[in-house]
């Protein structure tokens, strides 16, 4: 009879679009696993009867494989395989939803029956008549609706996980936004925002700054006479904007505050995604430093974020910063007795580009026939591309090329050759990349600058370095451990964007993020372990941080890299801060052939030092009550905003701080707040059982009750829930 | 009483080593261990980037000294192959410093600095060098060293790197069909090969993990029950202490660190979160550090308050693990102190382990793992290796001295090791990536000495890998760590299992530790 009636409603060109509005997931009940799922099964943004009914219609009959899916899916649907649809189903939150009669059992001729009845816009007696289960618990029209609207589109969980890969922190702003515009039209819409970047320059935000800008004002406002600025205003240093070979001021004794800069765009900037991505690629082409060379550097990686990937290897490729980075400033090919220098010639390769070996699009290695590993390259390739890199130094500041580093050199402007090219090696270079066939032939005499773009050419047409890059930014952006055919996905698309254009990063983010491997995680499991400088601006987000009053800036001077295990531009070597290849000490990982390389950073001292941190930011740099501001003098300067949670909880004890001395008063803050805050720091992921033990602690403590109890409560609640694995682990 | 409590109270036993059978079952623990009843301590000290030690340890014959078939060993083979980026500053080398140390060798400031009081750190780490009566140079930077060497306390591996199997024989003919390790070159690929013992088995856990592993029947390790892992890192989660069941204790430096600011009460809600099961690998993974962290730092705070002030001094005068003044350090630049942090640090928790519990020693084997890193020294080769080499020396002749005043300096062995060594040939004022270098093994438990023999520096030589000087080692990486293992208690057959590799190499013991008693 159900099918029937669905081809009757398919016939009848019946196609009715049922766009829900609520924005805040199912209220939690005792009964109810913990997990959300979304009426719009083929994450469309739209649910629609003859779809997203249809697939649960035949989900619930048993269809698996090609038949669940075929003719069943929207034609915007983001999720378009039977294996990602399966994935949404068996979900713990949508077994839950799906059981829409709720009497344990999920039923075809009950619950997907009143499913495609609600999605149609049935109500009343139409909607239940004939179509209620056995046992059931909701067995009038207004409960079963009730349930079926409590889903929203996209859960706060759903959102927040989206958000907590793509941006420094989710915002309630952002999940309102993400909830209503859907995945597709927030991504495209963060992909194609304006940046500080945009050519030609318009004055259309002119707070937004790039990292070297900002850079300046701020040198400027700690010093406005010591730091070289002389006669120079700032306004040469902003407008025009900077461009490839530009000469720029340079201030030969800038501070190192880079970090701070790092922490105000990342913490505001409205590109996020930009900024997020641009944050990945640091970990791919790694540099360090604080001052102003890392700072153009950074630039760079933002600019090209969502560029193409061959324009941005030339650029680092010809960047002061890499050229000292690796080291091939002043390296020579006129010379017999000596070599030039390999440095980057080989992490080129092995670290930007191609890796060691030769693996296939879906980055399983590629075997020889005695099931060897096949290297990308020899030395003799290394050393072929070394006699590339010859000739390059830095600017000096008074223009003139090499010859001297430190305070005096240039580290903005891209790097030049010396003495007019005289060092450089012009002979033929033959390079085969280890007989592959993706190798090249320079020919002899061509310019210092095109022998290298003929170096990142080959290197863009070596087939590994499609999933190379996928797999690194996946793992940074979404999971440890993508499924093979989730990564061929996205290396296909940067292999070719659809257009026959290779390395296009934007196609790329957009195919990883949209991916129905990424859009049907189970929000309730984890696919990474956060990096700890992401929970950290994570946090920081969450309470509105902005600068002390009265100082304009951010002072952002701990030891990071020491701490954290990580910071801005901090890692100690080009290999980054933890190895992709990284295996925890666990038996699932160890048997599943899973990695977490951000686990590698996070140990039990890193957990306490970050705890720390947490507990300095939470007990002192609230606005009202900032150190700063009351003769302290932190190393690090910001402030937070409790303004949300201390409405809360007066609301909860009835506006009177006194009350706070109760113990039944404390629990009504609890009771209060800890939805609250998990719904704000956690995506409402905590379980009902790491709720209990906050509770009891807030119902626990003495306190007299003034506003300093308040700001305990607060304080105490927040560093517990950041402190679980809700927080620290990234569903 | 809560169950945490109860489990704190319990005594003898902190709480995560009362969970671990509950999260390892006991019979996965199949290893065994022998019942030592001594404290032993190997120092792992990773040289990280690929250390030049052609430049920190030298040949000192001459080519006068020697007939026409050693010449390609000597110390003037290796100045006509290097091409710049040397020890010393020409052909006729001085050991001009060797009037700057007294009769024993030792650095004697009474004789004048060694080095130039100036701010470049070139010319000080090309003032000459020592000669030592094991017949090895030591650069001018590292008197302490040279010292160390001369007092019988140093063993010097010449020509160790990666190996699968013996690639020359004894006329340094290429044994036919003999196989080359992966991805020679690739700083992270063959530290990978030396943390795991094995080339070319990248996926592997590491040997110090492994070794724990077996010596942890039953999943309780031999030290007994403790916080701290018997394997314990204060420079990052390095592969090597990675086991099947064990993981290291990794630590930083500085006891600031090691309180939590949060108090007693609620530490004990973290903990009781922590501990509710969850069947997630990634949660279950934070949840488990969380426990111990809390259990860790009370531990750290105790035994930093209770560790020995040490009457040692450097060869300045000054504590031990002080950086002089930059003038009289003639580098240039200080000392990045990272290594004497470590170090120091490392003493600490020796003093802890090897402490006399009833007549016995708290712990029984440990396993410390220390990284100095910038030894990627493409650029810069000398002036930027001169204040690395400086701590280097002054750093593990402290930690040598400080051991004697614990009275532990016959039960701690110290051992080097690199990514790799770096190419003869020079790039103007750098090396590359190359192959074999020298590792330093340092102890009272060590058979000062030579081990192996300088290469054939000759580029495009019969020992040069290409032609830029990259030299084929003639001792395995894994033939040292064997060596120091059979030391440490480890018999033949758990050798074997260890370092899979090590049954191709006809010596499976390089002879540089004492028998044990």
């Amino acid at each position: 009879m159900s099918v029937n009636f669905m081809s009757r409603l398919l016939r009848a060109g019946v196609h009715i679009v049922f766009i829900i509005a609520m924005s805040f997931g199912p209220d939690a009940t005792a009964s109810q696993p913990q997990g959300s799922c979304s009426p719009d099964i083929d994450s469309s943004h739209t649910v629609d009867a003859s779809t997203d009914g249809l697939l649960v219609m035949r989900y619930m009959f048993g269809f698996r494989g090609e038949t669940l899916i075929a003719g069943a899916l929207h034609e915007d649907a983001l999720i378009k395989t039977a294996d990602g649809i399966n994935a949404i189903f068996e979900q713990s939150g949508c077994q839950y939803y799906l059981d829409v009669d709720g009497n344990g059992v999920i039923d075809a001729l009950s619950d997907g029956l009143l499913f495609v009845r609600w999605a149609s816009g049935f109500t009343g007696e139409s909607l239940i008549l004939d179509a209620i289960g056995s046992g059931a618990t909701r067995t009038t029209a207004v409960s079963v609706i009730e349930h079926l609207n409590g889903a929203a589109l996209m859960s706060t969980a759903m959102a927040h996980r989206f958000l907590t890969g793509t941006t420094f922190g989710p915002t309630p702003e952002l999940i309102d936004d993400l909830m209503s515009s859907g995945y597709e039209a927030w991504t495209d819409a963060q992909l194609n925002a304006p940046s500080a970047y945009d050519e030609p320059y318009t004055e259309a935000d002119p707070n937004h700054l790039t990292y070297l800008e900002r850079y300046m004002q701020i040198a400027r406002m700690i010093d406005p006479e010591y730091y070289g600025w002389n006669s120079t205003t700032i306004e040469e240093y902003t407008v025009p904007r900077l461009n490839p070979g530009d000469i720029v001021p340079v201030f030969t004794k800038g501070p190192k505050i880079f970090p701070s800069v790092w922490f105000e765009h990342v913490l505001h900037a409205p590109d996020q995604l930009r900024q997020r991505v641009a944050y990945a690629l640091s970990q791919i082409l790694v540099v360090d430093g604080a001052a102003q060379g890392a700072t153009s550097y950074y630039d760079l990686l933002a600019k090209h974020a969502f560029g193409n990937y061959r324009d941005l290897l030339i650029d680092v490729s010809f960047s002061s910063e890499m050229c000292y980075k690796l080291t091939f400033s002043g390296s020579r090919g006129d010379r017999t007795d000596i070599q030039p220098d390999e440095n980057y010639a080989r992490e080129l390769m092995q670290l930007f580009t191609i890796g060691l070996h030769r693996m296939n699009l879906d980055g399983t290695p590629m075997l020889d026939a005695g099931d060897k590993l096949i290297p990308n390259y020899t030395d003799a390739d290394i050393e072929a591309i070394s006699r590339v890199f010859t000739g390059w130094d830095r600017h000096r500041k008074d223009g003139s090329c090499g010859g001297y580093v430190g305070t005096s050199t240039d580290t903005y402007r891209p790097i030049c050759q010396v003495k007019n090219g005289n060092r450089h090696d012009y002979d033929e270079k033959i390079i085969t990349l280890n007989n592959s066939g993706y190798g090249t032939t320079i020919p002899q005499d061509l310019t210092p600058h095109a022998d290298t773009i003929a170096v990142i050419d080959m290197l863009m047409g070596h087939p590994n370095m499609a999933p190379f890059i996928s797999r690194h930014l996946i793992m940074r952006l979404v999971k440890s451990n993508p499924t093979p055919a989730y990564l061929a996905r996205v290396a296909g698309v940067f292999a070719d964007n659809g257009s026959g254009v290779k390395g296009d990063l934007k196609a790329v983010v957009r195919a990883i993020l949209l991916d129905e491997e990424a859009l049907a995680l189970d929000p309730l499991v984890a696919q990474k372990a956060k990096e700890p400088i992401l929970s950290f601006t994570q946090f920081l987000r969450a309470f509105e941080v902005s600068f002390i009053p009265g100082y304009e800036r951010y002072r952002f001077r701990s030891d990071f890299q020491g701490k954290l295990g990580q910071g801005p531009l901090t890692s100690p070597t080009v290999f980054n801060f933890y190895d992709n290849s990284f295996v925890p000490n666990h038996e699932e990982f160890r048997s599943g052939g899973m990695v977490s390389p951000e686990i590698q950073i996070i140990d039990e001292q890193g957990i306490t030092l970050m705890a720390n941190q947490i507990f300095e930011a939470v007990t002192k740099f609230e606005i009202n009550s900032h150190t700063a501001l009351n003769g302290g003098r932190p190393k690090d300067r910001y402030a937070l905003s409790f303004e949300e949670e201390f409405a809360i909880l007066n609301n909860s004890i009835d506006h009177d701080y006194s009350n706070l001395a109760s113990a039944a008063y404390r629990e009504k803050a609890a009771d209060a707040l800890i939805p609250y805050l998990d719904n704000k720091l956690t995506g409402g992921n905590l379980s009902t059982d790491q709720v209990q033990p906050i509770k009891d602690y807030v119902v626990g403590i003495p306190l007299r009750g003034s506003e300093k109890s308040a700001r305990n409560v607060i304080a105490s609640i927040i560093r517990l829930i950041v402190a679980t694995d809700a927080f620290v682990i990234q569903k | 009483m809560k169950r945490r409590e109860f489990l704190r109270k319990t005594a003898g036993a902190s709480v995560s080593t009362a969970m671990a059978p509950l999260v390892f079952p006991a019979n996965l623990f199949a290893g065994s261990a022998p019942a030592f009843t001594d404290y032993k301590a190997l120092v792992y000290v990773l040289l990280e980037g690929g250390n030049d030690a052609f430049n920190m340890v030298l040949p000192v014959n001459r080519q006068s000294d020697v007939n026409a078939a050693d010449y390609p060993s000597s110390y003037d083979s290796f100045f006509a192959s290097r091409g710049g980026v040397l020890a010393v500053q020409d052909a006729d080398f001085t050991d001009a410093l060797n009037n700057k140390v007294d009769v024993n060798g030792k650095l004697d400031f009474s004789l004048g600095n060694p080095y130039p009081d100036g701010t470049s750190s070139e010319p000080t780490y090309r003032s000459g060098f020592y000669r030592t009566n094991i017949g090895v140079g030591v650069n001018a930077v590292m008197p302490e060293l040279a010292h160390m060497m001369n007092e019988g306390k140093v063993a010097t591996i010449a020509g160790v790197g990666t190996l699968l199997e013996p690639l020359l024989d004894a006329n340094n003919d290429r044994i036919s069909g003999s196989q080359k390790p992966n991805f020679l070159g690739s700083h992270n690929t063959q530290r990978r090969y030396i943390a795991v013992g094995e080339a070319n088995a990248p996926n592997q856990f590491g040997w110090v993990g492994r070794l724990f592993d077996e010596w942890s029947p039953g999943g309780v390790s031999v030290n007994g029950s403790d916080v701290v892992a018997p394997n314990v890192s204060f420079n990052g989660n390095d592969h090597a202490l990675l086991g099947r069941w064990n993981s290291p204790l990794v630590l930083r430096t500085r006891p600031s660190g090691y309180s939590n600011s949060i108090d007693q009460v609620e530490r004990d809600a973290r903990s009781s979160i922590a501990e509710l099961p969850t069947p997630r690998p990634f949660e279950n993974l934070y949840n488990r550090m969380v426990g111990r962290s809390f259990d860790l730092g009370e531990k750290l705070v105790d035994i930093w308050a209770g560790a020995h002030a040490f009457s040692a001094s450097t060869v300045y005068g000054d504590p031990v693990f002080t950086a002089p003044s930059l003038p009289i350090l003639g580098t240039g630049y200080s000392l990045r102190g990272s290594l004497f942090s470590q170090l120091s640090a490392v003493l600490k928790m020796i003093e802890y382990g090897a402490t006399p519990i009833e007549g016995v020693p708290r712990f029984k084997r440990q396993v410390f793992f220390v990284k100095f890193e910038g030894f990627d020294t493409h650029s810069a080769g000398t002036s930027g290796s001169t204040a690395r080499l400086r701590e280097i020396s002054m750093g593990l002749y402290d930690f040598q001295n400080a051991l004697e005043e614990l009275g532990l300096e016959d039960n701690v062995t110290s051992f080097t090791v690199s990514d790799f060594g770096r190419s003869v040939g020079s790039n103007g004022d750098g090396t590359d990536h190359a192959w074999a270098g020298h590792n330093l093994v340092i102890g009272n438990a060590v058979n000062g000495g030579l081990y192996g023999d300088f290469p054939d520096w000759r580029r495009r030589g019969p020992q040069d890998n290409g032609g830029n000087g990259k030299i084929i080692p003639k001792i395995a990486v894994e033939q040292q760590l064997a060596t120091l293992t059979r030391w440490f208690g480890v018999d033949d057959a758990l050798n074997d299992t260890l370092f899979a590799n090590l049954r191709n190499f006809p010596q499976r013991n390089l002879g540089f530790m004492k028998p044990v008693t």
